[in-house]
């Protein structure tokens, strides 16, 4: 009888362990969201923000600041007008002042997102960026953030955020 | 030498840079081309956008790769082609409405007298209202869309239909009834605003019509003086060579004023009357010998206040010329919305400028 009970008291964490171990995880259900804009041009405001409010229906703003002073945009400097294009819910910022394309990726339920910066050009054709033009290129279902620029050939944004030469 | 290559060589240079500096514009994207169809629609330019909108269908056409799910073909160009068609059927529609207005414009039968001023000033304000009611009712029944309307307010189309009601209207009328009649025209407040811009033509007419009046007073005591010549012409026996030359040198004269006046339109034709007055001056028997200077000379003296008299008339007549010629240009100037500015002049009008 005593023997038993010792084989239940450390037979049962294994058992109910294996059990944990064996059922499935809960399943979230997914449904097919593409979120993507036109080009939308805005206005940087003198504290370095832009509104959406600009372009309704959308509405909320980003503060640049960061972006702006990455770029060498000084608060003394004239304020740029950048140009956003919403891509696979991230968000793509160009500016002709700008040497990069800048990523924007939010972080749902906060207000807070994580950035970092595309070059286009190296070198000496770092600063020769100018007539930038963000659109969407591609195919159904497998679209690019098209990057046109007076000073070179297109590049492409891929739905993961790689850059490329061409849209696969 | 060298001086000479550098020059080309910089202007080669220049070229060059020219070359690639166009070579880098952008080609635009659907993007821009939707933008821009959207703002000429807009601004009332139906065949600007048309073009955009085709420049548009032709890249996605080129490049599917620029529309990924249709976007533009089937969500965003639609509906600025659909305004577009509704435009340019409104467009058509009034064209469609000004031709056949043109065309159906009949003025009262003209009467220069006062007593139709009346008539005339009551079918100017019945047919201006009448077309514009007839104008606006096309418009509400091509297009239900307030702002598609505002839109085609700003088309040539609407623009020609503005002037046929605020000028052609008016301008029919005075070819028809003269343009003291558009003058006199007043007090339908329907075309109270049109009327403004006569008024001042109203004073400038009113002394006219009195210069023309004189002129006519003028004319009638050069006929009573050509009515004595040849009375006086019939008395003579004989005329000297010197005289008679001097006889047919005022004669011409009075000819050519004649011709003048009669090609403005103003005063009757008296080329019978002078036509007599030569065969008068050739019938009497010249006569070397005789010295006119003791000789009464009372056709003379007719025909000296005769001519000077004609030319008198001649030189009002030409004030009056000059003063509707400067109107008919005023009238057919590009700020006075005439369309047929480049039409051809009328057979009258082409005798009356050339008088």
């Amino acid at each position: 009888m005593k023997r038993r009970c010792r084989i239940l008291l450390f037979g049962l964490p294994f058992v109910m362990a294996a059990d944990f171990g064996c059922a499935t995880p809960p399943v979230q259900p997914t449904l097919t969201l593409e979120q993507h804009t036109l080009r939308i041009p805005l206005a940087v405001g003198s504290d370095g923000t832009v509104s959406f409010a600009e372009r309704p229906p959308l509405i909320g703003r980003i503060d640049l600041s960061p972006i702006l002073a990455a770029e060498g945009i000084g608060t003394g400097a004239p304020p740029p007008t950048v140009q956003i294009v919403v891509h696979y819910g991230r968000l793509y910022v160009a500016a002709d002042a700008f040497a990069a394309i800048w990523e924007i990726t939010p972080r749902p339920g906060t207000t807070t997102a994580a950035y970092r910066s595309i070059p286009i050009a190296h070198g000496a054709e770092a600063r020769a960026m100018s007539d930038i033009r963000l659109s969407r290129y591609g195919s159904s279902g497998s679209s690019c953030l098209r990057i046109d620029h007076a000073s070179g050939d297109p590049l492409f944004i891929t739905a993961r955020g790689e850059t490329r030469d061409d849209c696969p | 030498m060298t001086t000479v290559r550098r020059p080309a060589l910089l202007l080669c240079l220049l070229l060059a840079a020219t070359c690639l500096r166009a070579g880098e514009q952008l080609e635009a994207d659907p993007h821009e081309l939707l933008e821009s169809a959207q703002q000429r629609l807009s601004v009332g330019d139906l065949r600007g956008c048309a073009g955009e909108i085709g420049r548009l269908r032709a890249l996605i056409a080129r490049a599917p790769q620029w529309d990924p799910e249709g976007v533009f073909s089937n969500h965003l160009m639609p509906p600025v082609v659909a305004a577009l068609a509704r435009l340019e059927a409104a467009a058509g529609a009034l064209d469609e409405f000004e031709r056949r207005a043109l065309r159906d414009l009949k003025p009262p039968d003209p009467g220069h007298d006062m007593d139709t001023v009346g008539d005339y000033t009551g079918w100017a304000a019945s047919v201006i209202k009448s077309l514009r009611v007839e104008r606006d009712g096309i418009i509400r029944a091509a297009l239900s869309d307030p702002g598609e309307r505002a839109i085609l307010t700003r088309t040539e189309s609407y623009a020609r239909t503005e002037r046929l009601l605020e000028i052609e209207v008016l301008m029919k009328m005075a070819d028809t009834a003269g343009d003291e009649v558009v003058g006199l025209l007043s007090g339908d407040p329907d075309i109270e605003s049109i009327l403004v811009r006569f008024r001042q033509l109203k004073q400038e007419l009113i002394r006219v019509a009195a210069e023309r009046d004189d002129l006519r007073r003028q004319l009638g005591e050069s006929e009573e003086g050509s009515r004595a010549l040849r009375e006086a012409l019939d008395l003579r026996s004989s005329i000297a060579p010197s005289e008679c030359d001097r006889l047919r040198s005022r004669l011409d004269r009075y000819r050519r004023y004649d011709e003048a006046l009669l090609a403005a339109g103003l005063g009757p034709d008296r080329s019978e009357s002078i036509r007599a007055l030569a065969q008068a001056v050739e019938e009497i028997p010249q006569s070397g010998e005789i010295d006119p200077a003791p000789r009464p000379r009372g056709w003379t003296l007719i025909l000296a206040v005769l001519v000077p008299a004609a030319a008198g008339a001649g030189l009002v007549a030409r004030l009056l010329i000059v003063r509707r010629g400067r109107r008919q240009v005023l009238r057919r100037l590009p700020h006075r919305g005439r369309r047929d500015i480049d039409a051809p002049i009328r057979q009258k009008d082409a005798g009356r400028d050339a008088a």
